[in-house]
């Protein structure tokens, strides 16, 4: 058996006898909820989220500052042969988890609380978004909810302070670990900051998404206080007429400034692009707005781009439809000459040694709820028809349940009669965005293009 | 009874092939996700 030198000198970089007898902790915000197939942790002071198997988030529960590394190794190895090769794999987690910040080490015991969050459904329910206005006060040409003109007429169906309050409580109560505010524009409503509050003091991991015109320098220091896992701002060109074609046509300095104020204050920002036909989609352009952007400081983790959909204000604005592949090239050939990197991610191994797949969760792990209460499968899915049912008149648990809605998402009913069944990439993507699909070719179970192409680029 | 030994014999080979792993999920793995919010 190693002594704990010999362990040390195996671990390149780490005193490793040093931190025998320190304990281990984590920030104290610290959320663990089990998965289907893994953990998800959550830790909602260095908002950082992680996939763990069950080992890791056993490990992580003892890091509680009350059991030092040396009491950590000894619980774990009790009653085993294999304790050199248990040590070992203990010493390089707690050495990466450290190196991720998820956890210090402190010379005295003093505990910290680790939350687990329980599921309490059978299909767990991690992701929610929730619209808290379908007003705005831009007028985009592809809005998908169709948001009225803020400033020619305004929808008067809005919940109450109250019922998004109770809403939180409901899914803080079914175990979601994120919510994702969204509107129309959120910052229209004036109890935006006691409802990012409320969802911030159940240890939820918050990101806004916003067209940062209304930001007052006062919002953007109360949001650097509450802390977000993200902003994402849309922002789909450097140039101001473009941006008034598809946005809104006086706030464009507005938003830049507010794109600078942010970083300024260091809140992680995310730019929301969307790409359209012949309007942003040129390698030139794109070159360009990335240049825009990285002088702003922004890096290519920072920037994320989407396509235009024919839904909602873009219902009958077909010819905006740009070419997948072309625009694709475009993209990552643009993102090389600024970023030096692809656009097009390299496709890496899942924590249970599955390829990762890129499906967003639909009906299987998130729900979107409108701002009158009424519940839709994801911000594109947010059809009339496809009304699942009303968060305050119906309950969620049954509807959740749904058997329909297991059969179709949970076990891909959806593939057996689609073009996706036969495709290579069917395991990289499980038949790609379904709100792409259904507005491209109108039916849930059609491809979705984008995908098609990002997978056919990534192969090369 | 039976019940309490399975649990046990699982335990016991989780605890053989400790193998703790985990991945932090990056805000720009939404590239390659299906899901933009395009508001």
């Amino acid at each position: 058996m190693f002594n704990d030198e010999q362990l040390c000198s195996k671990l390149r970089g780490v005193k490793w006898h040093n931190t025998l007898h320190l304990y281990p902790l984590t920030s104290g915000e610290l959320t663990t909820k089990k998965n289907l197939n893994d953990y998800l942790i959550w830790d909602n002071k260095i908002k950082k989220m992680l996939f763990s198997n069950y080992d890791l988030a056993k490990l992580l529960m003892f890091c509680d500052g009350l059991n030092s590394t040396k009491e950590i190794i000894k619980k774990i190895c009790k009653g085993n042969k294999k304790q050199n090769y248990i040590k070992k794999q203990i010493a390089q987690s707690l050495q990466k988890l450290y190196e991720d910040k998820i956890i210090v080490f402190q010379k005295n015991p003093n505990k910290v609380p680790i939350r687990i969050r329980t599921n309490n459904l059978k299909y767990p329910l991690n992701m929610a978004y929730l619209e808290l206005t379908q007003n705005c006060n831009f007028s985009c040409i592809h809005c998908y909810l169709n948001a009225p003109d803020f400033t020619k007429r305004r929808r008067i169906t809005e919940l109450t302070t109250k019922q998004y309050f109770k809403i939180i409580d409901l899914l803080d109560g079914l175990g979601v670990i994120s919510i994702i505010v969204t509107g129309g524009e959120p910052f229209l409503r004036k109890d935006i900051l006691d409802i990012l509050n409320y969802i911030n003091s159940k240890h939820i991991s918050l990101s806004i998404l916003t067209n940062g015109s209304l930001l007052k320098d006062k919002d953007i220091q109360q949001l650097k206080m509450l802390g977000l896992k993200k902003i994402a701002i849309s922002l789909d060109s450097h140039l101001e007429k473009t941006f008034k074609k598809i946005r809104n046509p006086t706030t464009y300095k507005k938003v830049v400034t507010n794109i600078r104020k942010i970083i300024a204050y260091k809140i992680p920002l995310e730019i929301n692009a969307v790409l359209f036909k012949n309007l942003n989609n040129s390698y030139n352009h794109l070159t360009n707005f990335f240049v825009f952007l990285k002088k702003l400081g922004l890096k290519r983790k920072n920037i994320t781009c989407d396509i235009f959909m024919p839904v909602g204000a873009g219902k009958n604005k077909r010819y905006l439809k740009l070419d997948e592949i072309g625009t694709l090239n475009n993209l990552d050939l643009a993102y090389r000459r600024v970023f030096h990197r692809s656009y097009i991610q390299k496709q890496k191994e899942s924590i249970n040694n599955k390829t990762y797949n890129s499906f967003c969760g639909v009906g299987r792990e998130m729900i979107y709820i409108g701002s009158e209460g009424n519940i839709f499968l994801c911000p594109g899915l947010r059809n009339d028809d496809l009304l699942l049912g009303n968060i305050f008149k119906d309950n969620f648990k049954g509807i959740w349940a749904n058997p329909s809605l297991f059969k179709y998402f949970r076990n891909k009913t959806y593939l057996e009669d689609s073009e996706c069944k036969s495709c290579r990439f069917v395991k990289l993507c499980d038949g790609g965005c379904k709100a792409r699909a259904m507005h491209f070719y109108g039916k849930l179970n059609s491809k979705d293009s984008w995908m098609c192409a990002y997978y056919e680029r990534n192969k090369r | 009874m039976n019940m309490k030994n399975k649990k046990q014999e699982t335990d016991v080979k989780r605890i053989k092939n400790f193998n703790p792993k985990y991945e932090v999920v990056k805000n720009d793995e939404d590239n390659a996700r299906g899901c933009k919010c395009s508001s």
